[in-house]
């Protein structure tokens, strides 16, 4: 190589280069003469180079367009560019430099950008730039720099703006995060100019510190609209603002970092890529971090595309996290996920802005001011719909109501659950009113998309009016229409449509608890009407995540209620003074606990999690019924304290009337207790609230098991069984009821059909052992107690289970000691040891008296 | 062939960097598989003026590759290193396709976006800069190599220094002269104006 007289002529031509540019332009010239001497190619090569260098510079640089031919600054100051007068620079951006001028015309000074006249040769370029500046110059908006006017002279295009006094936000960021209400200030500021671009159809593409420009009286500009958009999906071009440009030639650095995941995988983007701009400048102004920064082009672009920076912000005030919350939703990867329009972030932001003392300091209070819009919707339809039942009075009077299952109209995964939510809570808002009966979730839903005319409807739930409507979710927007419908005439009685912006809570606060005041006093007693009117305020997000929990409860499987656990936890997280998620969180480990129900834990680690969770949810907030009506099933099957679970079954249904569950639960205890009247009138009630609904209907079958009637028990769960034949439960309760009136082989056939339909219960597995048993099949009765005790190794069994298989072949002492293991786990099931006729033979030995007081059975 | 199982892409890159050269020949094609994959679905998708950014494309690329396991930064910058060539490539090949489909109406303008607005020609293409690349391979490989890095893959100085296994001063060196003398070359030697 070094002999090769190309390569050691190329490596001088280098050096040269190099060293000439490390001087400057003076001296360059004597450095040459003296370096090339006469050797007049080398000299011209180098100077070739040299005179091309500057050009060169952003040459396959991807942050900006080199300024090809860009004028010198020297060369314009005083001459006139169209009616303007250049008096001096302001700076250079990344395409061209800004001046100062004088609008001769208007004598207003402006600030004059002009770009290079090779800009305009392609003519493509040129209509899409003066398109585009016409669009920026079309946006009169206080927080977007005002474009005057555009123009060509000589060939080159220039820009005419106003001229501000002030730094970029990049500069004010150079000291750091800004005062959390200055920050809240701006971020707002950019928010609303952003969101009037893009009520335009404009896209800024390039939201960044460097195009956030603010006047030195605090008004905030965003720059560079238009001007973006001519690099097409690619960096910025540059700004009309007076700027040094931090970019260090070599690197990708200041362009990336606001880049939204979409951008940085090339593909289109639209205003929501400015959302996530948005929100990496609103991190950095409250943390002083910048929310994507690693050591290199390449690590910063996987992390926008894979990581979230740190929202923590422990010790900060509680501002700060609702601020950072934000940011967070912005900087969601997926654009469906963000906040779906700028607006909705500005007014988010003048939430926290308005809990935000405007000195920044100690004592920053949070007002709880988010609302549940959904859940104030529902009671909004609920107030309408009442007022207007109580207009249409002489019509005659309407007690009771059903509120069909809302028409899901939109598609996304989650819109099913959301409108099934919707109408649940709009259903226990109407349940609350002790004037009106209202028909519980279970039995509506049979009616969704049901094709049969209303006044069959109404026939079949007994109501006389019925509210129906469909929900549509655009983003994050919602739009429902309700109809209110007396059902005997299908007289329409009141129509309403809402449509909201999902994080629009603060103005619909107030509309709609307004519409509520005012709607409702008439007809609700002030208790209600306060508790219709004092919906809690809680995080809409935290809302979301309850809703989708109660959906998953409500499924009743092992892995549904999993899943619920998550959503419950996810919505404490979000919210951790939110007591229905607790409430929901017990109702969870309640289904997991108890084998009356779900039963895969042993009560006793199940259980105690669930009382914890009732209690922090009473806590909270002590007027939640759900949260009493759970308490009190702990302490029914768990806790043993029977006086108090009654308390809290009446606390529940004083709070809610119409909370089904409660009175359900409620007559469980009753039947223990052997108060079989009670139990039954509480029954009768939840089958009111809820007639259709299956589990509602099994257990005043199960109830009238205990209480012996058996051949009512079985018209009640032939009923269950017309509502649904392939209720599984029916089955069963059907099973033990032939059983007990010694029809064994139909008692076996229904007690079969049931463990079809619920595979996997372990309990119908030891009660057909039990028939086994009792109808003289000892070896097939036996061969179910080895099954039971293989599978209790997979997973937990009740001993009570256990036991009664052990009953059922006389081993009475086997039977005892399942009983007493049944007591050290605290099986629910053993509430019933009273009334239980399966326990008939063994009601003589003292064992079982024993064992009834322990587990504290009122006589 | 079909796609390449992801994890196949990591293990290679794994056994190129524990020194099995033969790794890298395997490597090659399903990454240029890739690469093109992921190029012309974009030249297919999008519209008929549509600038190609290699950058993101070779990041597109890199992430089907990887996905679900992103393997560590070292083979980032390895993968990073291999797809720049092949993205020369590709791009080469489609604006010659586009060049021959031209007299029959060809279907794309490829053109590189980052150099938009930086040469008298505001839109060079893609063969003039190979061709003035290859040029500079002629007279210093290691020039070309650093531009190939830096433009085609969007290495940065460091990470383009950890790849050449040279220092980053050198690295800006190459590359601040290498540019210039592609800009210099390419304003001569300019292909006329489309």
């Amino acid at each position: 190589m070094d002999a090769d007289p190309r390569g050691e002529r190329w490596r001088r031509v280098e050096e040269l280069y190099h060293a000439a540019l490390s001087l400057d332009e003076d001296d360059r010239a004597a450095f040459l003469k003296d370096a090339c001497g006469s050797d007049v190619p080398l000299r011209e090569e180098v100077d070739a180079l040299l005179s091309v260098a500057g050009d060169a510079e952003r040459f396959l640089e991807p942050d900006a367009a080199a300024p090809a031919n860009r004028p010198r600054a020297s060369e314009l100051v005083g001459r006139r560019i169209g009616p303007y007068l250049v008096r001096g620079t302001l700076g250079a951006g990344g395409m061209g430099e800004v001046y100062r001028a004088t609008d001769t015309r208007l004598g207003r000074d402006v600030a004059l950008k002009v770009l290079p006249a090779t800009f305009s040769a392609n003519a493509d370029h040129l209509r899409r730039f003066e398109q585009e500046a016409r669009a920026a110059a079309a946006l009169n908006h206080p927080n977007i720099l005002a474009v005057f006017d555009v123009g060509t002279d000589e060939g080159a295009p220039y820009f005419v703006s106003e001229l501000l006094e002030g730094e970029t936000l990049r500069d004010a960021l150079a000291s750091g995060a800004l005062p959390l209400r200055t920050a809240i200030d701006w971020a707002i500021q950019i928010a609303t100019g952003l969101a009037a671009a893009h009520e335009k159809g404009i896209v800024h593409r390039d939201v960044k510190p460097e195009n956030v420009f603010v006047t030195t009286d605090g008004r905030v500009k965003i720059l560079d609209f238009g001007v973006a958009k001519l690099a097409e999906g690619g960096p910025p071009a540059a700004s009309l603002a007076t700027r040094s440009d931090s970019t260090i030639p070599g690197t990708l650095i200041g362009t990336i970092q606001y880049m939204s995941p979409e951008q940085a995988r090339g593909l289109p983007v639209d205003m929501r890529s400015d959302v996530f701009g948005f929100g990496a400048v609103l991190y950095e102004m409250v943390t002083g971090r910048r929310a994507f920064e690693r050591s290199t082009p390449i690590a910063t672009l996987a992390a926008i595309l894979d990581e979230d920076p740190p929202y923590a912000a422990p010790g900060r005030p509680p501002a700060v996290q609702r601020a950072l919350q934000v940011a967070r939703r912005c900087l969601e990867k997926s654009p469906q996920a963000r906040f779906q329009s700028c607006r909705d972030v500005a007014l988010v932001l003048s939430d926290i802005r308005a809990d935000t003392p405007a000195r920044a300091g100690a004592g920053v209070r949070r007002r709880r001011v988010v609302v549940a819009l959904v859940l104030l919707m529902a009671a909004g339809i609920g107030a309408w719909a009442l007022s207007r039942l109580e207009r249409s009075r002489d019509a005659g009077k309407i007690r009771s109501i059903a509120v069909l299952p809302l028409e899901n109209l939109s598609h996304g995964p989650d819109d099913e659950y959301f409108a099934d939510s919707l109408t649940e809570a709009l259903i226990t808002d109407l349940a609350k009113i002790s004037a009106l009966r209202t028909v519980s979730r279970t039995s509506v839903m049979r009616f969704k998309r049901t094709l049969k005319p209303l006044p069959q409807i109404g026939k079949e739930l007994d109501v006389d009016a019925v509210v129906e409507g469909t929900i549509e979710r655009v983003g994050n927007r919602v739009r429902i229409n309700a109809k209110l419908i007396r059902a005997a005439t299908d007289q329409h009685l009141w129509a309403e449509a809402y449509e909201r912006d999902m994080r629009d809570v603060l103005v619909l606060q107030d509309e709609v608890a307004r519409s509520i005041a005012r709607e409702v006093r008439v007809t609700l007693t002030p208790d209600e009407h306060a508790r219709l009117a004092s919906v809690r305020a809680v995080d809409p997000e935290a809302y979301q995540l309850y809703l989708k929990g109660r959906y998953f409860w409500d499924r009743r499987t092992e892995a549904s209620i999993e899943r619920a656990i998550a959503y419950f936890n996810g919505a404490i997280a979000k919210d951790p003074t939110y007591g229905a998620a607790y409430s929901g969180l017990a109702d969870c480990y309640l289904s997991l606990g108890f084998s009356f129900d779900v039963g895969s834990l042993p009560p006793h680690e199940a259980i105690p999690r669930a009382k914890d969770a009732a209690m922090r949810a009473l806590a909270l907030d002590e007027s939640l019924a759900e949260a009493h009506n759970s308490l009190a099933y702990v302490k029914l099957n768990y806790d043993w304290d029977w006086p108090a679970a009654e308390a809290e079954f009446k606390r529940s249904l004083q709070l809610n009337p119409g909370y089904a569950q409660a009175h359900h639960w409620y007559s469980h205890l009753l039947i223990a207790a052997g108060r079989v009247d009670e139990s039954l009138t509480e029954g009768r009630q939840a089958l009111t609230l809820d007639q259709l609904s299956p589990i509602m209907n099994v257990h005043v079958g199960w109830n009238r098991l205990f209480a012996r009637q058996y051949d009512l028990a079985l018209d009640q769960l032939a009923k269950t069984l017309e509502l649904d034949p392939n209720y599984g439960l029916a089955y069963w309760y059907r099973g033990l009821v032939y059983e007990q009136q010694g029809r064994f082989p139909e008692a076996l056939a229904a007690l079969r059909k049931g463990a079809e339909f619920l595979k996997g219960n372990v309990g119908i597995d030891a009660d057909i052992g039990h028939l086994y048993a009792v109808s003289g099949s000892r070896r097939e009765a036996e061969k179910a107690l080895r099954g039971l005790r293989q599978a209790s190794t997979q997973r937990f069994i009740s001993s009570f289970e256990i036991a009664l298989v052990h009953i059922g072949l006389g081993q009475v002492d086997s039977a005892f000691d399942a009983l007493e293991r049944a007591y050290r786990e605290r099986s629910d099931l053993l509430v019933y040891l009273r009334v239980d006729p399966r326990l008939d033979p063994i009601r003589s030995d003292r064992r079982l008296d024993d064992l009834i007081r322990r587990v504290g059975i009122p006589r | 062939m079909g796609a390449a199982p992801p994890f196949a892409i990591t293990q290679l890159l794994r056994a190129w960097n524990s020194g099995d050269s033969g790794a890298l020949d395997r490597l090659l094609p399903l990454v240029y598989d890739e690469l093109r994959r992921v190029a012309h679905n974009r030249l297919r998708r999008e519209r008929r003026d549509q600038t190609l950014q290699p950058t993101a494309l070779v990041n597109e690329a890199y992430l089907r590759l990887v996905r679900g396991k992103p393997p560590q930064w070292q083979n980032r910058t390895q993968f990073f290193a291999v797809c720049a060539r092949l993205m020369r490539q590709i791009l080469v090949d489609a604006a010659r396709r586009r060049d021959a489909g031209k007299r029959g109406g060809g279907p794309v303008r490829v053109t590189l976006n980052e150099d938009a607005l930086t040469v008298d020609s505001p839109q060079p293409d893609v063969l003039a800069l190979d061709e003035a690349l290859n040029a500079l391979e002629a007279l210093d490989r290691r020039k070309s190599r650093v531009v190939e890095l830096r433009f085609f893959a969007g290495l940065s100085v460091e990470e383009t220094a950890a790849a050449l296994d040279v220092s980053s001063d050198t690295v800006l060196r190459d590359w601040k002269f290498a540019k210039t003398w592609l800009y210099q070359e390419l304003r001569r030697g300019r292909r006329p104006t489309r």
